[in-house]
């Protein structure tokens, strides 16, 4: 109803040309439920290209309300399968678009620029922020042309942290504050603390869960080439699934034991799996993993 | 060499005990993982235990891409 009486310009306009926090949350926020409905999302992609940019934009904002809202939005948007079904429905009526334009609005995102601050965004110190930004980033990796964009931009370090993120994980304590500035704390191996899953029935831990496997589903969307998989490796990610395999939810379980089915698809990090802490082997096939992600640089900073 | 160390696996003994999981997903995720796993290797001792939960259980899409669904929003 609200898209029928002319809402999309409106809010475009709010969007883009008000500097004010409170309308900015409130738009995106709007935006974010106007695109839970499939042609909808059709409609703002196609016909209003210019509320992704402003969204993207707001990802930027120093406010983390009006921040984890835009991502929210993105997140929806970001989410085709829907429109398609919709679409599919009411091919006849008067909103008939181009069926082949509405593949990969994932891809486009990212050719808006989405991805520099949803990196940012991961390692936020506010827990919804980082709860957002993963979830839209799950989103983002299931179009497989955006596999290589995003471990190219650095995203497979984070990630590896979140699969055992907890409420202090981003917090900008000291010891953190150093590792980051050596630059160091993703790719050496550093010890795992096993970090106690709260249960779910506390919000905030029901959170941390979710962060957890959006963390994890979205390393299994994006290790399909054989260079993400020893990337992977490389950063210690296999280290860390195994360890964190036997406990946690059966959700959380779930998500790991598939990504560890992807991850037994490539020669060295099936031999990483199998070889799991046996001695000099375990090492020496890491390094070995390193060594071809070195040398064909997936894992570069942006 | 390979198949001996993989009746030792660690992850293998990991994965088959999550194959005893209540959540069938975790049944059919870690017998998938078993699976690739034991594609590699060929110790038909994992074949003949992912077979029988391939058998049993109707697996989830392992190795197929998941998104997570569109989320309404309330503003405080």
């Amino acid at each position: 109803m609200l898209v029928q009486y002319g809402a999309l310009p409106v809010m475009s306009h709010l969007l883009t040309s008000h500097q004010d926090t409170e309308i900015q949350y409130y738009c995106a926020a709007a935006l974010s439920n106007l695109a839970v409905d499939g042609e909808h999302r059709g409609l703002i992609m196609l016909n209003h290209p210019e509320i992704v940019n402003g969204l993207i934009g707001l990802l930027h904002s120093p406010a983390i309300k009006v921040q984890s809202q835009a991502t929210l939005a993105l997140r929806n948007l970001a989410s085709d399968g829907a429109y398609k079904k919709t679409h599919t429905q009411k091919k006849k009526s008067r909103h008939l678009i181009n069926l082949e334009k509405t593949e990969g609005f994932q891809l486009e995102i990212v050719e808006r620029g989405a991805l520099p601050p949803l990196l940012r965004l991961l390692t936020s110190p506010n827990i919804q922020v980082v709860l957002a930004a993963v979830a839209a980033l799950r989103n983002i990796s299931i179009h497989p042309k955006n596999e290589q964009k995003l471990v190219q931009t650095g995203f497979l370090g984070p990630l590896v942290t979140l699969i055992s993120y907890d409420r202090s994980t981003n917090a900008p304590s000291t010891s953190n504050v150093a590792r980051s500035a050596s630059g160091s704390a993703i790719n050496q191996a550093t010890p795992i603390l096993m970090s106690t899953l709260p249960s779910s029935n506390d919000p905030h831990g029901r959170t941390v869960l979710d962060i957890r496997c959006h963390a994890v589903s979205c390393i299994r969307n994006i290790v399909g080439s054989n260079a993400s998989k020893s990337a992977f490796a490389s950063m210690g990610g296999v280290e860390r699934l195994v360890i964190l395999l036997p406990n946690g939810p059966a959700q959380l379980q779930s998500e790991m034991a598939a990504c560890v089915a992807v991850l037994a698809l490539s020669g060295k990090t099936s031999l990483l799996l199998l070889f799991f802490r046996v001695g000099p082997f375990f090492w020496l096939l890491q390094k070995q993993c390193a060594r071809s992600s070195h040398a064909h640089p997936l894992s570069k900073t942006c | 060499m390979r198949e001996v160390l993989a009746r030792t696996s660690v992850v293998k003994d990991l994965l088959t005990l999550m194959t005893g999981s209540d959540s069938v997903e975790v049944q059919g995720n870690s017998a998938a993982a078993l699976g690739n796993l034991a594609s590699s290797g060929k110790p038909f001792f994992f074949l003949l235990l992912v077979f029988n939960f391939f058998f049993f259980f109707q697996l989830p899409s392992a190795s197929s891409l998941c998104q997570c669904g569109p989320m309404h929003t309330r503003t405080c």
